[in-house]
């Protein structure tokens, strides 16, 4: 089931009414029902996968906590840590491993050919693998007692709002919300409205509508392109990334808002960060914020000496992009974000004084966001490319070729028309430093940004439904 | 970030009325100027009086074409009814909304000539590609606000309106105007302040990734039970059903299954994807004819239905 779908909206709706009525245990019921068919409604054969997952994270979870010595308790980790990843592994990148393998042993005279399967990618498996490891792992640091209420766990690991694209969310903040009582408020009702609204809206009106552009650009043969082509394209999809997933995340912030949760804030303005190390605060924190303290933290973190620090930002970002995908490009996308890590920090080190001050200046402030986010859009051509090789292409036409056609004018022009309103709104919300801007407001400023967002909703979405980029992933 | 401060309900509910307010003034906007959004728009406006006059007129044939937009291009109207060597009255009516298929077909006749009964009657339904297939992509919108009533949908379940997504997008369509009409708001709004936008949405639903004109066409397993029932709704009300399979410039094959189904049912087909005189030249695009084009292919088509318009097949019709 999609947000964007009306039947998601039916199911919601039957969901929401039932769950006014019921006691806190019967919520939890419905809840994890309502969860197994929103997934089983894509495919329930692999319900199997979340149940599995399920069932060993709860016993290991329990083991760990009962076992008293150290060494059993990495033992028991070890299990959770092997399931998850072995199914993360088998479903993700067995087939990347396997052609990539072939073609290495090729290379050295060796033509072994490996089997390649026919397996579908599950929806989301990224994300509830990663979710439910931090379970394990926070009660193996000790950060998190166990509960020993199976159907509740079993909630925890397939809430339904973030199932299939996140937040990622920690046992210690999700997991006591499911266990104890959640208080109906009359402002979950006004924030989860302004989640859900934003969120639809950066989805079907912002993200919907750069895909045509964007595919457009990234299935033509790249002779047949110009670089300002190539430049607005690039563009079109850096909304059109950020439309599709901070969208589904603020829809899932605002149907769990509704139901009493408090989930994770997965985006902050993105693109007004000034820095790499802003960025990845304001993108995806989630997903960042489980890399920091379950990878980088493990491998040294900034404790082992400025090298070491800078190896392990890199090899944290590296495997940072193969969580996003099977594939060179979300490596290369990885190892590049991890090289401005770096550069950031070396740079960070040696600035002082003048420099230091010019850099904080409003202006200086201004170019150095415009500037990131010139380098983000790089990214993001990494990040879209089918491959390396129309990477390199297109970065030739970019720096070769500054021809403005017709096509430049019209995707500059749905940019301005769909993107630049939403850019005037987290402009202001950012300046004013609260995230909630538009709901702490007055009425009739609300009232009339949800009209715009519900005309806009209502005879702007695009012409063919699109599903949700991070799906994939 | 700070928390949402205490909202009063009487604030939210103002926020939902002038919300709710919004939508409502831009649906009594639309339904008052519906008919001049696009051409296609007032086309659609018009049928139930191309279908009166199709109905009432007492000539020796009358031609009813049912089609979309390459029907409307090949078929030059006036000249058709010059060009009546069996010295038979000829009038013709063109029923050619955009982007329409075999649902829209269906619906349209049953809304409009079902009821009447003309024995001189052909509907002749211009089609390309998978056109006439159950599984050609539907437009359910269109379909809730524009040709279908809710009991036309069981004749349909082949086409895929009866899934919950689509029936919920039918239902959204017979509600709203705006919705129904937003993909030609949408093309008023964004051709006035972006520029180039029609070339350029024109060349962009012209590539294979974003085409859906030509959705459908080469699948395999394709069933033709609308297309049936169609065939049986032109039969009860004493017409007969003609097909042309429709000239562009990269040819298209006939579904084998299609073509005996109309052997089965006793449907003439015009094959009509290579008419002779017609070069590449006289496309406006890769499929729609222009002027020139449509007067040779008129002349073609009348030629080939010379047999069915005689006098002797009007008295088997009889």
């Amino acid at each position: 089931m999609l947000f964007n779908s009306f039947i998601f909206w039916i199911f919601f709706l039957i969901i929401i009414v039932a769950y006014r009525y019921l006691p806190h245990q019967g919520q939890n019921r419905l809840l994890l029902a309502g969860s197994y068919i929103f997934y089983g409604y894509w495919d329930y054969r692999y319900l199997s996968l979340i149940f599995i997952s399920t069932i060993i994270d709860y016993f290991v979870a329990t083991g760990i906590y009962n076992s008293s010595e150290q060494q059993q308790k990495k033992r028991i980790l070890l299990i959770s840590i092997c399931a998850n990843l072995g199914m993360l592994g088998f479903f993700k990148y067995y087939n990347f491993f396997a052609v990539e393998m072939s073609e290495l042993l090729l290379l050295i005279g060796l033509p072994v050919p490996i089997k390649t399967l026919n397996i579908v990618l599950p929806v989301g498996i990224s994300f509830y693998t990663f979710q439910t490891m931090s379970y394990t792992i926070d009660v193996y640091r000790g950060k998190t007692v166990p509960t020993s209420r199976f159907l509740d766990f079993a909630l925890y690991v397939s809430f339904f709002p973030q199932l299939v694209a996140g937040p990622i969310e920690r046992s210690y903040n999700l997991l006591p919300q499911i266990l104890e009582k959640r208080p109906q408020l009359k402002e979950n009702l006004v924030e989860g409205i302004y989640h859900i609204c934003i969120g639809m809206f950066k989805k079907v009106v912002i993200a919907d509508n750069m895909a045509p552009i964007v595919n457009s650009v990234f299935s033509r043969p790249v002779s047949d392109l110009s670089g300002p082509e190539i430049m607005v394209g690039i563009y079109a999809f850096a909304f059109q990334i950020y439309g599709d997933f901070s969208g589904y995340s603020s829809i899932a912030q605002g149907i769990a808002k509704l139901m009493g949760f408090n989930l994770s804030w997965n985006f902050k303005m993105p693109y007004f960060a000034s820095n790499p190390s802003d960025f990845w605060q304001r993108w995806h924190i989630t997903l960042s914020a489980w890399l920091r303290d379950y990878l980088y933290v493990p491998l040294g973190g900034n404790r082992l000496g400025k090298l070491l620090t800078l190896r392990n930002l890199m090899l944290t970002m590296l495997l940072g992009g193969l969580w996003h995908g099977a594939g060179w490009t979300f490596i290369a996308w990885g190892f590049y974000h991890g090289l401005l890590l770096i550069a950031y920090r070396v740079f960070e080190f040696k600035q002082q004084g003048v420099a230091r001050k010019l850099m904080e200046h409003r202006v200086g402030k201004g170019l150095r966001i415009i500037f990131f986010f010139h380098l983000i859009c790089f990214s993001w051509l990494l990040f879209r490319a089918d491959s390396i090789d129309q990477v390199w292409a297109m970065m030739g036409v970019l720096v070769t070729n500054f021809e403005i056609t017709n096509f430049v004018y019209y995707a500059s022009g749905m940019l301005i028309f769909f993107a630049a309103p939403l850019v005037a709104l987290e402009y202001w919300i950012e300046k004013s430093g609260d995230l909630l801007k538009v709901v702490n407001s007055h009425w009739l400023v609300r009232a009339s940004i949800y009209s715009y967002f519900a005309v806009m909703l209502w005879v702007f979405p695009p012409l063919t439904n699109q599903v949700f980029i991070y799906f994939q992933f | 970030m700070s928390a949402p401060k205490v909202v009063s309900t009487r604030e939210e509910k103002l926020v939902i009325l002038l919300v709710l307010s919004v939508l409502v003034l831009l649906e009594i906007a639309i339904r008052l100027n519906e008919d001049r959004l696009s051409g296609n728009i007032s086309h659609i406006y018009t049928i139930p009086e191309i279908a009166r006059q199709a109905s009432d007129t007492t000539s020796d044939a009358n031609l009813i074409f049912l089609g979309n937009s390459l029907t409307n291009n090949a078929i030059d109207k006036p000249h058709i009814e010059t060009l009546n060597s069996s010295k038979n009255s000829i009038k013709a009516f063109k029923i050619t909304p955009d982007g329409t298929a075999i649902s829209d077909w269906y619906c349209i006749y049953n809304q409009y000539f079902l009821e009447t009964t003309n024995t001189s009657s052909f509907v002749i339904i211009g089609f390309a590609w998978g056109q006439l297939s159950d599984q050609f992509p539907i437009n359910p919108t269109r379909l809730g606000g524009f040709f279908c009533q809710i009991e036309d949908i069981d004749a349909l379940e082949a086409t895929g309106l009866t899934r919950h997504q689509q029936f919920l997008r039918f239902l959204a369509g017979s509600v709203s105007h705006v919705y129904v009409n937003r993909e030609a708001i949408r093309n008023r709004v964004l051709d006035t302040v972006v520029p180039y936008y029609k070339e350029t949405t024109q060349v962009l639903n012209r590539s294979p990734q974003n085409n859906t004109e030509m959705d459908g066409r080469g699948k395999s397993m394709s069933t033709y039970t609308s297309f049936t029932n169609l065939n049986q709704s032109i039969k009860s009300s004493n017409r007969q059903l003609v097909v042309m399979a429709m000239p562009v410039i990269d040819n298209y094959s006939i579904d084998a299954e299609l073509l005996d189904t109309f052997t089965s049912l006793g449907i003439p087909l015009l094959d009509l994807r290579n008419v002779e005189k017609i070069e590449k030249n006289m496309f406006l695009d890769s499929i729609h004819l222009n002027a020139e084009g449509s007067r040779i292919f008129t002349e073609a088509l009348v030629e080939k239905l010379q047999p069915y318009i005689s006098n002797d097949r009007l008295n088997t019709l009889n």
